[in-house]
C-alpha cells in the first residue's frame, strides 16, 4: 500500500517533540512566509476534498469564504456525528499537534481572527490534548495573535452539521439552521466562517510541506490523497485505518480489516456511517467519492460496517432508521414524521407485519422523499430504506412472509 | 425568482398550496415543499408565489429574487 501520512508510524499519543522530529510545523512556517493567497492556491491544486462527508473541494470552499470581506472565523469540526466513527477523535487524541498545525494553516489562509475547536464534551481526552497543544503553540516561534477557543457540546447526530457548529459557537443549541445563508457567507456572528472537518485539516501540513504534486501521487485523479476508514461489523480487526483513496473495497476488508471470520460469507457493507446506505458484496468497488456513489452508496465519513451471512440486514436497517428517528432534532416537522414513519415501517417489515403494502410504502419513501429537512438527516434514513430493498431483496422477501431470514436463524 | 419552504418553520397550514398549488405541493402530512428549489419560478406564477409567501401564518416561505 502507498505511503501514508495521517497515521504513519504513530500508534499512540504523539507529543510536540515527536511531532517536530517528524517535520511538524515546517508547513506552518512555510505558510507564514508566503501570502494567504499562495496557500489557497496550493490547497486548490492539491485537489483535496473534505473528509467530513460531502467531499466538497477544499480549495473552492476556501475561495468562497475569502470572497466575503473579513473579519473571518475558522471552526475545526471534530464533532463526529456518525455512530461508531472514530477517525477524527483518533487524530485529535493521538496527533493533536498535526490537527493544530492544519487548523493554523487554514486560519492563516482565511486571514481569520478567531479559531474554534469544536468537539463533543464526552471527548475530554481530545479536548485536554488539544488545549495543551494550543498552549505549546502560543509559546512557540510560530505564534501570531489569533484568538483560539475550545467549544464542547453534548454529542448528538446533528451537532456536527456546519450550521449547528456555528450555532454552538454562538452559544446556542447545536442544531442546524435553515440555509441560506451558508457559513461561508455569514457564519459565526455574521462573519464569513470556514467550518472544516478535522481529518481534512490534518492533510494540510503534508500538502504544504511536500507539495500538491506529492499529495496527488496517492489516490485517484478526482479524489487524491489518503482517507481514514473506520471499519466495523463482521471483520476480524475493526478499527481506524489509513488507505489510499480508490483502494478496492475487498482489499480494505482483507488487508486492513483482516478479512471476515472463518467460514463466513460476505453479503454487503453499510456505507458512510449510518448515512450512506447499503452496497452489495462487490470487492472491486473503489473507495473514493465517485466509486462509492457509482455503487449506490456514499463514502461519507469513510466509515464502513461490514455485513456477513449472520448479519440480518433488516436488523441493521431497523437500528439505522430508529437511530435517525431518535436523533431527529425536532425542528422540522417533516423530518420528525418521516424518520418515525420509516422506523415503524422497517420494524413492521422485520416481523412480517403489514404485508406487501409496507414494502410498497418503503419503496415510495425511498425514491421520493429527499432533501426535505434543514439538514440532511432524513436523507440518511431514506438511503438506508432505498438500498435495503435494492441490495437485500431476498432478506426483505423472507421477512415479509416469515418475519425472519436465514441470518436470524443462524445467529 | 426562486422560492423554497423553510422546513423549520412550516407547520402544515397548507395556505400556500391553496393559493399557488403549481409551486407549493403538500406531502402526506401536509408539510409544504417546492419540487425543485433550484428551478426558476415561471414568470406568470411569480405574483401568486409572493401572495402565498405573504399568506403563510408561520412565514415559512422564502422568496429568493
Amino acid at each position: 500500500m502507498a505511503s501514508v501520512w495521517l497515521m504513519g508510524q504513530v500508534r499512540a499519543f504523539e507529543d510536540q517533540e515527536a511531532y517536530r522530529a517528524r517535520g511538524g510545523f515546517q508547513a506552518l512556517q512555510y505558510a507564514l512566509s508566503v501570502s494567504p493567497e499562495t496557500v489557497v492556491k496550493l490547497v486548490q491544486s492539491s485537489g483535496l476534498r473534505g473528509r467530513g462527508g460531502a467531499g466538497f473541494p477544499t480549495g473552492r470552499k476556501w475561495q468562497g469564504v475569502r470572497a466575503n470581506p473579513g473579519p473571518r472565523t475558522v471552526i475545526v469540526n471534530g464533532e463526529e456525528g456518525e455512530p461508531g466513527s472514530q477517525k477524527d477523535t483518533w487524530l485529535m487524541r493521538n496527533r493533536p499537534h498535526l490537527v493544530l498545525e492544519g487548523a493554523l494553516i487554514a486560519a492563516w489562509a482565511m486571514e481569520a481572527d478567531n479559531l474554534y475547536f469544536y468537539l463533543s464534551v464526552e471527548d475530554w481526552v481530545a479536548r485536554q490534548r488539544l488545549e495543551a497543544a494550543v498552549r505549546t503553540w502560543q509559546g512557540s516561534p510560530e505564534f501570531w495573535p489569533l484568538a483560539v477557543e475550545l467549544v464542547a457540546v453534548p454529542h448528538t447526530y446533528v451537532a456536527g452539521e456546519e450550521t449547528a457548529a456555528v450555532a454552538a459557537v454562538e452559544g446556542e443549541l447545536a442544531r442546524p439552521r435553515f440555509k441560506p445563508p451558508r457559513p461561508f457567507e455569514a457564519g459565526v456572528r455574521g462573519q464569513p466562517t470556514l467550518v472544516q472537518n478535522v481529518e481534512t485539516l490534518a492533510h494540510l501540513p503534508y500538502i504544504l510541506r511536500e507539495g500538491p504534486e506529492a499529495f496527488r501521487q496517492v489516490g485517484t485523479a478526482s479524489s487524491p490523497g489518503t482517507l481514514l476508514v473506520t471499519l466495523r461489523g463482521a471483520v476480524q480487526r475493526p478499527g481506524v485505518y489509513e488507505v489510499a483513496m480508490g483502494t478496492p473495497l475487498g482489499v480494505v476488508i482483507e488487508k486492513a480489516g483482516g478479512g471476515l471470520h472463518p467460514g463466513r460469507q460476505w453479503r454487503g457493507v453499510l456505507t458512510g456511517g449510518y448515512f450512506g446506505g447499503f452496497v452489495g458484496p462487490d470487492p472491486d468497488i473503489r473507495l473514493d467519492f465517485e466509486g462509492m456513489q457509482a455503487a449506490g452508496g456514499s463514502l461519507g465519513n469513510g466509515e464502513l460496517t461490514v455485513l456477513d451471512d449472520r448479519t440480518c440486514p433488516l436488523e441493521l436497517a431497523g437500528a439505522v432508521t430508529r437511530f435517525f428517528a431518535v436523533e431527529s432534532c425536532g425542528q422540522c416537522g417533516v423530518c420528525q414524521r418521516l424518520t418515525k414513519t420509516l422506523a415503524e415501517l422497517v420494524a413492521d417489515l422485520a416481523v412480517g407485519r403489514g404485508g406487501e403494502e409496507v414494502v410498497q410504502r418503503l419503496a415510495r419513501y425511498g425514491e421520493g422523499m429527499r432533501l426535505r429537512g434543514a439538514c440532511a438527516l432524513p436523507d440518511g434514513a431514506v438511503a438506508a430504506v432505498r438500498t435495503l430493498l435494492k441490495v437485500f431483496p431476498d432478506a426483505v422477501a423472507s421477512h415479509l412472509v416469515q418475519g425472519r431470514c436465514e441470518a436470524c436463524v443462524e445467529s | 425568482m426562486k422560492t423554497k419552504v423553510n422546513p423549520q418553520k412550516c407547520e402544515a397550514y397548507g395556505d400556500c398550496h391553496a393559493i399557488c398549488p403549481e409551486v407549493y405541493q403538500l406531502d402526506e402530512w401536509g408539510y409544504a415543499f417546492v419540487a425543485d428549489e433550484n428551478a426558476e419560478v415561471p414568470p406568470e406564477l411569480e405574483a401568486k408565489a409572493r401572495e402565498a409567501a405573504r399568506a403563510c401564518p408561520t412565514e415559512a416561505i422564502v422568496i429568493l429574487d
